[in-house]
Order: C-alpha cells, then structure tokens, then sequence
C-alpha cells in the first residue's frame, strides 16, 4: 500500500464528508429560512 | 472544491481499495445495496412502476372525460386522481427515473469508481417506497387523498381529510431523499473526478446533473418549509396562510413556486444533458458549441429562480411586479434557444442514423419547443389572464413534461441500455414504441390547446357539450399512449433475456468514459481512475 495514497484518499474522504455538510446546512438554512420569513411577515 | 490529484498520484497500484467482490447474493443485493449501479436500477424500477401507477390515474382521468357528464367516478375522486397523478408523475416516476440514470452514469462518466457517499445512497433510495406507500395509502383512509391540486393551496388543502397529513409526510419524506441524493452528486462530482477529467470537458449529462442537484438543494427544503406551515396551520392553530388569523393564503403561492418552478427545470434539465449526449453519437460529430451548453444550462437555473410569479400573475400585482416576471420568463428562451441552436448545428451535415435513442432525441427537439412556445404564450400577463387555469396549461406542461422529460428518460434508457446489460434490445420493436409514443401524445395532449383557448376549465370532471369532441380526440390518444408504453418494460426484459451480445462501445458514434468500460461494465466502474490517453479516446466529443 502507497502511503502517498492513503493520504490522498484520507484527504479525499475529508473534502468528502466537509462538502456534504455544507451542503445539507445550505438546504437546512433554506427550510429554516423561509419558515422565519414567513413568521416575520404574519 | 474540485480535486487536486495529478495524474502520477493515481499510477501506482490500487489494489487496497478495488472491492472487486461481486454482488450480494439475495435480497441482501438490494436491501443493503451500496453499489451505484444497483442502486440505479433499483431507482429507474421503482420510476417505472410509478409510471404505470400515475399513469393508470391518468387513464381515469380520460375515462371520465371521454364525453360529457359524471360517468365513472365521483367529482371528490376525480380531484384527488389529478392531484394524486401529478404528485406520483413528478416525484415518483420522472424525478426518481434522473437519478436512476444519475447513479448508473456520472460514476462511469467521470472515471469513479462509485458515488462518493454510498451508504447515504442506499438510505436516499430506501425512503422512497415508504414516502409512496404512505402517499398511496392515503386513497383508503376517510376523507380520501388529497384532492385540491398537486399544488396544495390553501384554504382549499386545510381542508382535507386524514390523507392530508400522510400527504405532507410523505412530501418530506420525498424532499429528503432529493435533497440527500442531490448531496451526493455534487459531492461525487467534486471530489471523485479521475485525474484529467476537469469541469469544462466533463460530458453534459453530468454537468445538467451537477446543476440539477443545485437546484434541487435549494428549492426542496423550501417546499418542505412551506408544507411544514400548512401542517402547523392545519393542526397547531398558527395562521401562516389564513386570512382570519391574520396571514396570508397568496404568500403559500410565492413560496410553493420559488420551488415550483425551478422544480420544472429539476424535471427537464437531465433531459438536456441526454440530448447532448445522443444528438452527437448519432450525428456522428462533434457537440456543437460545449462551452455554450454549460453556460446556457447555468443561465437556465439561475433565471428559473426570478420568474415564479408568472404562475399566479391572477392573484394580482403591481404592473412593475408583471412587467418583471413577464420580461425574466421571456429571458428564458434566450439560452434554451442556445441549446436548440447548438443541437441543430450538431446535426447539420452529420452522418445522421435514426435508432431509436435519436428519434427519442428528435422527437424531444420538435415537441419540447411547441411546449416551450405555449411557455411563451403564458408569460404574456394579458394573454395568461385568458388562458390561466384552462386546458391550454394543461397542454403546455405536458408538452414540457412528457416529449420533454419522459422522451428524454426513454431515449437516455434506449441509449444506455446495451451498455448496462452487455446485450441489444429488439431495435424494431423499440422503433415501434417510439413512433406509437411520438402519434399518440400528439393525438392526446395537441387538442388540449384548443380545448383551453376555447375556455374549457383544469381540474374538472364535467364539462360544457361544446367541448366534447376534442375531449373524445384527446382521450383516445391517452389510451393508445398508455397501451404502447406497456412495450417499454417487455422490450427490456426481453433485452435481458435473450438480446444479442453488444460491445464495449455499443453505438459506432459514441464517446465518453462510459463506452471505454466493458459491456457491461464491471460491479465497480473504474476501481483504477482511467489513463490520460483513455480520457482522450472518451471525450473526443
């Protein structure tokens, strides 16, 4: 096994699971979002 | 975001992560499925029995209105068919059938070896069939399935039976599965891309993908917010959209379309991408203008989220409010008239060969227009005041929706078809399905137009004599358009049973990585990322 590759794939896991995240807070702020947005306006 | 490997990185031996273990055996394959192309096929099953599902609700709905007068079912039922089809057209069938092909392709397309979080794969899937079966059940309980629209305005929503909160689960339910496998292709896309393959030759079926889930990251959880307030206005005494209460029933509609629209170009956008990818095998050339089918793509989406109040330009607003959505919805046109320029330069002066995969593409180029045309018609405020909640939307959002999107899954199916199963299907019979599909939803949804511009209201199981001539056209062409879809499912079984042997690169025309895999391909597409000079050989278009 290359350890340069069990970096690589470490550091791929990691981008992996980071924009995951990131991407269900996005969907998380938009749910959220427009729910308090339409509290403030009723 | 995008990957920083150089390609040295990726020449040394990978044996430590090349799973090449075949499937499970049994139900365990399916139940626990984490494979990209399993879990693909499981998909574009589950689309396809949706289909016939939304599809046999459809027939009802030609049933009754094949002439004047209450026939066949009761005024409450006929309702909850049309709000039932939509719901299971859209969210069971065509949005589950672009992932299917999701998982089965941008693995292949970009030289993975798999999507990038599988297990979260596996669960995205594994919520669907309880979402529906919670969806379809609400057809036994009292009360009845919801019955106001797939659009599920209040007042007229709050007021159904015990179906109305299972409809909203099973809403959330369906977002969750999107928004989860939406995650996953981004980030597949992003972080998986073998060394060489960059953003700006990627094939277009993955960058309409990649815009897609964008799209679908953005919107879904906005329809679950707004089906959320309806839920707590329904059972928690909140006033999110009731008048009394001092809310407001008009804000539901801005909300619902700030999703609704761009959940049309959720439906249509892969459909682009499949032509991209057909039109130049079969024309034997090279896609005309790359770069200005991902701008356009892009453009698309990002206008889709600036014209949603041209659905509800009759609740009333400012004239600068019109003149906007009017203007914006227009723009539209602008970069779908790019793509439908580029297609046409493709095919000009190509060797053009008509299998069944380009006539589906053909067929989409003709009849997707007159829809887009019909879009045109609506966006006129004067025009729409007119022609809103009549049988011409009808018609205009099944010429979207059906030679659009379904034609679309059905020629991407046609296209890949030999390359999933290693065999060729029966060419003349799928040519046969092909121009029994193009006459008959022509027969089916063309007169729906004048049955719109001659005032005859949606969403109604009863009408005025005057229109029963066309409705009797319309539904005989539903039907024939029903029955030939049966040969969709026989000629793939039978292409599994007993189809001829096809090669790795099934259409002479094809390029791209997924033609460099073997036919089929192996249980792990590209456990070892593929060379330079391969990515080169794929990717001449």
């Amino acid at each position: 096994m290359d350890s340069r590759n069990t970096t690589d794939d470490a550091g791929r896991r990691a981008r992996v699971r980071r924009s995951a995240w990131l991407l269900g807070l996005v969907a998380l702020a938009f749910y959220l979002g427009f729910i308090f947005m339409s509290v403030s306006r009723s | 975001m995008a990957h920083e490997h150089t390609a040295d990185t990726h020449d040394h031996d990978h044996s430590h992560d090349d799973h090449d273990h075949g499937p499970a055996q049994g139900w365990r394959r399916w139940v626990y499925a984490t494979n990209h192309k399993d879990i693909g096929t499981m998909y574009l099953v589950f689309a396809c029995v949706m289909f016939f599902i939304g599809g046999f609700m459809a027939m009802i709905i030609r049933a009754e209105l094949f002439q004047p007068g209450l026939q066949l079912v009761e005024p409450q039922f006929f309702n909850s068919m049309t709000t039932m089809h939509a719901l299971v057209m859209i969210f069971g069938a065509v949005m589950p059938a672009w992932t299917g092909l999701a998982n089965w392709m941008i693995p292949m397309q970009v030289g993975a070896p798999d999507m990038a979080l599988p297990r979260l794969n596996n669960f995205s899937f594994w919520i669907l069939p309880f979402a529906f079966t919670l969806l379809l059940s609400t057809l036994f309980v009292p009360g009845g399935s919801p019955a106001g629209g797939w659009t599920l305005y209040p007042p007229l929503s709050l007021q159904g039976g015990d179906g109305f909160p299972m409809a909203i689960f099973a809403i959330h339910l369906m977002g969750a599965s999107s928004i989860l496998g939406s995650i996953n292709v981004v980030v597949t896309i992003m972080n998986m891309r073998a060394p060489g393959v960059g953003l700006l030759n990627m094939p277009l079926f993955v960058w309409s993908w990649l815009i897609t889930a964008y799209l679908l990251i953005a919107t879904m959880p906005v329809l679950a917010g707004a089906v959320t307030m309806l839920l707590t206005d329904h059972f928690f005494g909140t006033s999110f959209f009731s008048a009394s209460g001092g809310g407001d029933p008009v804000m539901f509609q801005h909300i619902f379309w700030f999703f609704g629209h761009p959940e049309v170009y959720i439906l249509i956008l892969p459909a682009f991408g499949i032509m991209s990818e057909i039109i130049p095998t079969f024309s034997r050339k090279p896609l005309f203008g790359y770069d200005a089918m991902v701008y356009a793509t892009a453009a698309i989406a990002f206008l889709s989220f600036i014209v949603w109040a041209h659905h509800m330009f009759t609740v009333g607003m400012p004239l600068a409010g019109q003149l906007f959505f009017t203007l914006s919805t227009m723009m539209i046109s602008i970069p779908t008239g790019v793509k439908v320029f580029n297609w046409t330069a493709t095919m000009w002066k190509g060797s053009l060969t008509f299998e069944p995969p380009m006539l589906f593409a053909l067929s989409f180029l003709f009849l997707f227009t007159i829809g887009g045309f019909s879009g045109l018609m609506l966006a006129v405020v004067p025009a729409d005041f007119q022609y809103h909640d009549t049988y011409f939307v009808v018609a205009h959002f099944h010429y979207v929706l059906v030679p659009g999107a379904i034609f679309g899954i059905m020629g991407g199916v046609y296209y890949w078809l030999p390359k999933w199963t290693g065999k060729m299907y029966d060419m003349k019979l799928a040519t046969w399905h092909f121009w029994l599909s193009a006459i008959f939803v022509n027969v089916l949804f063309f007169p729906q137009h004048f049955l719109g511009l001659a005032g005859m209201p949606r969403r109604i199981p009863d009408y005025s004599t005057q229109f029963a001539d066309w409705n009797m056209v319309s539904s005989l062409g539903g039907f024939g358009f029903g029955l030939s879809q049966l040969l969709f499912p026989y000629i793939i079984w039978k292409c599994i049973k007993s189809g001829e042997k096809a090669g790795a690169r099934a259409w002479e025309g094809a390029h791209g990585l997924e033609w460099e895999l073997s036919s089929p391909p192996p249980y792990h597409s590209w456990t070892t990322p593929p060379s330079r000079e391969v990515i080169a050989t794929g990717a001449e278009h």
